[in-house]
């Protein structure tokens, strides 16, 4: 009588020891998880950042290169921003824009006068990332310079 | 109190375990550790997975910034006339050059970036006046193209117009660890424009 | 019943075992979370500073212009004397790394800081302006060591920063510092390379009169070798003029002349005025009724007939013996070939001066003026260089002074005095016999003389003789401080030993204690210094124009060191055809011509505190088309000069050949003493450039 009790204390002991463990190892699964969620997230957005970056400065780039008098002013949103298309009917500049996937881009170009002429423009850049998941706050980067006139 | 004790343990000690015991136990240590095993491999090969992603991202973004920085610094060639002004930069398949600034008053030196092929494991090296080259991605290169584009601003048959160049960029980043892992692939497609060099061409 | 230390074991294992576990799965975790996180760490400092750099990058756009503003506002082309910054880039020593920023009005940074805010609170710009890497240029003595003149560059450094990453590109352009005046002969008021060309007398050809009156053919050039009260740009007052001719090391502070070549002899022109050069032997108080000097040999130099009295018959009674005492002394003069008395030839009238003497000299004087002109303050002495002699006639003269008192009462009453000149006699035709008589022919009561009494050989007789002296120009220098001292008696030769004859082959030239220059006279580097120099260049006259003569105003506005390559060998006019002279220059400077001549139609500068320089460094000829001033440095070593007027330079004339003109209508050229590289006012000459394209960047 005594060595079932004894047994039966046993299993009881073990079913629960299991059942405990198992507690324990979710319980400490969760954070695993979540940390190795977020590593790779936070390297899928870098990626996405590097990518996104690398696109607004392609624009922004080829706008500080061109020639001061021939850069448009004005709101240049993504349809408008295709590879090989003109910038303005005013100006014989073309975009030169690689095929980058789930962004949108839109480019401004103000005048700034100083004593009566235009001797700055002011170039802003952003880049907007279309999210998968469809959030209302899609993410964005902004890249702003100025271009003068040569010397 | 005592006889009992030594009454049980003498009862432990020669009671083995039965067949469905073992079995039952095996069953749940194999089912136990097969899946700590089958856990620790996939937690495994997400850290390499993750470590060969960021290690490409590192490689990837380290080039791209180092390219960046030396057409800032670019120059075109004094000994050129300037009709040959497309050969500021010497780009071929394997090999891109161009003269570029050094920082020491107006010197100049020669920077060359060299791509090696490799069946998916490209390597890209740089160097500057002809020093040893210096490994920048290693081995992490699945294809990577750049050409040279140029283009005369406002120019028609009879007259030249106003130069502009830039470097068309393709390049898909991705390498594997020793085991196999393959991290998450960097495709880069880009356009690079070096805007003093363009305007010295002006 | 259980043993509790058994249910303790079994349930201990199997917690370190889920601890464990999950302790490492934790870590592996963890480990990915950190690493990624240093990634992301890692792409955005490559991002930011991408970001940063286009900050950089607009900084540098903004303030670009804003600097070269700045800079001309302060004056850095040291258009005035209080330009702190010129003042800076011209010292006479290296310049180390120097921020510009307390010298300049920095607008651009604030204009910086609202973009950097509007981009981002963590953006920020910075632009700031360095002078960066200068060294001196002209360093070698041989050539030319100007301390002042150095290179380096201006550099332009924006510092963008973004989220905690700096980027800082730095644009340099190229600064030179020069002067625009030649080197080595802007010491000099006339620089002839090489006067001579083969006849030493070439330029005795002026005819004029015993009082320096021009009586046909062609007029002098005259050189002043220093401010006079009429110097159109540094007017020097009278007394100071004055004053500084007493010095006896006026030479110093003076300009030089160079005449180089072999032997170049000239012979100095009769008369006080103008056009005389007699102020080294006469005394020219009153110029109209300028005085000849007697010169009194001393009695020790004399032979000893002249130690004791000597009985001689006299001239109105032969018959009668008397005692005279006998001197010897001199006048000397100048060339003048036209008297009351002769039309040509007038010196040597009553044939004093020997056959010889006429078909060596002739009676014409040199159309070179070297030291000026009689008036005071316009005695122009200086140091001469080359192998320069001067000539001019010596007329001996026997002074005689009978014992017998009535002889002595007769003598002394005549008008006007007798004068026993003693005649120039070649070895050859020396003549004991040649009678000694008053110049006029008159009986006065004086000695009936042979010159064979006087001397019984030819070498007794040569010194004593009239003749024409040469010497070497320097020494008329050493005779004119005798002049202005009014040292009394006079002395021919003068005690002075200031200054001997210089063959040019090693002159120094030092400021303060610096060598600027070491090497002979004829400068044949200055023309490539001066090339060197240039910070702008054309391809052709006509674009040099264009870009440097104002067409409203018709000023030439420089304020740079040009070269123009002239590959078509047109001649440079100044003023152009179509523009009425004079060519006003408000903004001083130098043009080097590659190839091509000089024409000068009048050149005007507008202030005194500038200078202008032309260099011909291929160029065959220099012409002076009208009587208008030119205020201009001149330095062409391969021309000739020719002048269809009279010219009026003031400035520096350096030119390959002066050919004697007998149409010339002569005139004057007028050392600037400022323009001296010897002094200290040599420091305006600057000019500073500053490249108006980048020389190179950097990030």
């Amino acid at each position: 009588m005594n060595n079932t009790a004894a047994h039966r204390k046993c299993r009881a002991l073990t079913l629960v020891e299991i059942l405990v463990a198992v507690g324990l190892m979710s319980a400490v699964m969760i954070p695993v998880m979540v940390s190795f969620g977020a590593g790779n997230r936070g390297l899928s957005m870098s990626s996405e950042e590097l990518t996104t970056h690398t696109a607004a400065i392609e624009l922004l780039e080829q706008i500080m290169a061109s020639p001061f008098d021939l850069v448009p002013t004005g709101v240049f949103r993504n349809e408008q921003i295709r590879d090989g298309q003109l910038m303005s009917s005013a100006t014989p500049l073309r975009f030169h824009i690689s095929s980058v996937p789930d962004i949108e881009r839109q480019l401004l170009v103000t005048n700034i006068e100083k004593d009566g002429r235009v001797r700055l423009k002011k170039v802003a850049v952003t880049i907007t990332l279309k999210d998968r998941d469809s959030k209302a706050q899609p993410r964005r980067f902004t890249v702003k310079s100025l271009l003068a006139r040569e010397n | 109190m005592v006889s009992r004790e030594s009454e049980k343990r003498l009862y432990i000690r020669s009671r083995g375990f039965t067949l469905v015991e073992m079995l039952v136990v095996i069953a749940l240590a194999t089912t136990i550790i097969g899946g700590i095993t089958l856990l620790m491999t996939q937690f495994r090969r997400s850290f390499s997975k993750g470590e060969e992603t960021g290690v490409t991202l590192q490689e990837g973004g380290m080039f791209l910034a180092l390219l960046r920085n030396d057409l800032v610094n670019a120059v075109f060639d004094k000994r050129l006339s300037p009709d040959r002004w497309r050969e500021a930069i010497k780009i071929t398949p394997e090999r891109l050059a161009m003269t570029v600034y050094t920082g020491e008053s107006d010197q100049t030196t020669l920077v060359e970036y060299l791509y090696e092929p490799g069946s998916g494991k490209g390597s890209i090296s740089r160097s500057a006046g002809g020093s040893r080259p210096r490994t920048l991605v290693n081995g992490r290169i699945a294809s990577l193209s750049w050409e040279l584009a140029t283009e005369e601003i406002g120019g028609s048959p009879t007259a030249s117009g106003t130069p502009f160049l830039w470097i068309n960029l393709q390049a898909r980043f991705g390498g594997q660890d020793k085991a196999g892992v393959k991290g998450k692939e960097l495709v880069l497609s880009t356009k690079l424009f070096p805007a003093r060099l363009i305007r010295q061409l002006r | 019943m259980v043993e509790p230390g058994l249910l303790r074991t079994r349930a201990g294992v199997v917690m370190v075992l889920v601890i464990v576990l999950g302790a490492v799965l934790l870590l592996l975790g963890l480990t990915l979370h950190q690493y990624a996180g240093r990634q992301e760490a890692n792409i955005h400092h490559i991002t930011s500073g991408e970001v940063a750099h286009f900050l950089a990058e607009a900084g540098l756009n903004v303030s670009v212009r804003s600097v070269r503003d700045a800079l001309r506002d302060a004056r850095i082309d040291g258009s005035t004397d209080n330009a702190e910054l010129a003042r800076l880039l011209t010292r006479p020593e290296n310049l180390a790394d120097t921020s510009l920023m307390p010298f300049l009005k920095d607008s651009w940074n604030e204009e910086l800081k609202s973009f950097a805010a509007e981009t981002d609170k963590t953006a920020a710009i910075r632009v700031e302006v360095w002078l960066r890497n200068f060294r001196q240029t002209e360093t070698d003595p041989a050539v030319w060591a100007d301390p002042g003149a150095k290179s380096g560059y201006l550099s332009i450094e924006s510092a963008g920063e973004y989220k905690g990453v700096r980027r800082v590109l730095t644009v340099k352009r190229l600064v030179t510092v020069a002067s625009i005046l030649p080197p080595v002969v802007s010491k000099f008021t006339l620089h002839v390379a090489d006067a001579m060309r083969g006849q030493e007398g070439r330029y005795n050809i002026i005819r004029n009169d015993y009082a320096g009156s021009i009586t046909d053919g062609p007029r002098p050039l005259i050189c002043l070798n220093h401010d006079t009260p009429e110097s159109p740009l540094e007017q020097k007052p009278l007394a100071a003029a004055l004053s500084a001719d007493t010095s006896a090391d006026v030479w110093q502070k003076r300009g030089w002349i160079f005449l180089g070549g072999r032997r170049v002899r000239l012979q100095i022109t009769s008369g006080a005025g103008a056009m005389g050069e007699i102020f080294h032997f006469y005394d020219v108080s009153n110029v109209n009724t300028f005085q000849a000097i007697r010169f009194k040999t001393p009695p020790e130099q004399l032979s000893e007939i002249f130690s004791r009295p000597v009985q001689l018959p006299v001239d109105t009674d032969p018959r009668r013996q008397v005692f005279y005492n006998l001197g010897h002394g001199f006048v000397l003069e100048g060339f003048h070939d036209k008297s009351s008395r002769a039309d040509h030839d007038a010196m040597y009238h009553e044939g004093i001066l020997s056959t010889r003497d006429k078909a060596v000299y002739g009676a014409q004087s040199s159309q070179l003026h070297l030291f000026g002109e009689a008036r005071k303050g316009f005695q122009s002495r200086t140091k001469v260089v080359g192998n320069v002699y001067a000539a001019f006639p010596k007329f001996a003269t026997l002074d005689v002074t009978p014992q017998d008192p009535d002889i002595a009462a007769k003598l002394s009453a005549l008008r006007p005095p007798a004068m026993y000149l003693l005649p120039s006699m070649p070895e050859s035709a020396f003549d004991p016999g040649r009678m000694i008589t008053d110049v006029l022919g008159r009986k006065t009561g004086g000695p009936i003389l042979a010159a064979g009494l006087l001397c019984s050989s030819f070498q007794q007789y040569k010194p004593l003789m009239s003749g024409i002296i040469e010497t070497p120009y320097v020494c008329l220098y050493n005779t004119m401080q005798d002049v202005v001292t009014a040292k009394t008696p006079r002395q021919y030769p003068s005690s002075q030993a200031l200054l001997e004859l210089d063959e040019g082959e090693k002159i120094e030239l030092k400021r303060d204690e610096m060598l600027l220059y070491r090497g002979r006279a004829d400068a044949a580097q200055a023309a490539d210094v001066m090339q060197k120099r240039s910070q702008l260049e054309f391809s052709t006259i006509a674009d040099f124009w264009k870009a440097c003569l104002d067409e409203k105003t018709g000023m030439l506005q420089l304020n740079d060191l040009i070269r123009i390559h002239n590959a078509e060998k047109m001649t440079l006019t100044l003023p152009p055809a179509g523009k009425s002279p004079p060519l006003k220059v408000s903004g001083g400077g130098s043009i080097v011509l590659d190839e091509g001549d000089l024409s000068l139609r009048g050149v005007q500068m507008t202030t005194p505190a500038d200078a202008l320089t032309v260099v011909l460094l291929n160029g065959s000829h220099v012409a002076i088309e009208n009587a208008l001033p030119n205020q201009l440095n001149v330095l062409a070593p391969k021309a000739e000069l020719s002048c269809q007027a009279r010219m009026d330079l003031t400035g520096t004339l350096a030119i390959g050949n002066l050919p004697p003109d007998s149409r010339s209508a002569g005139g004057v050229i007028r050392y600037r003493e400022i323009q001296d590289p010897t002094q200290s006012g040599y420091q305006r000459f600057y000019k500073i450039h500053i490249a108006d394209r980048d020389s190179s960047w950097h990030e």
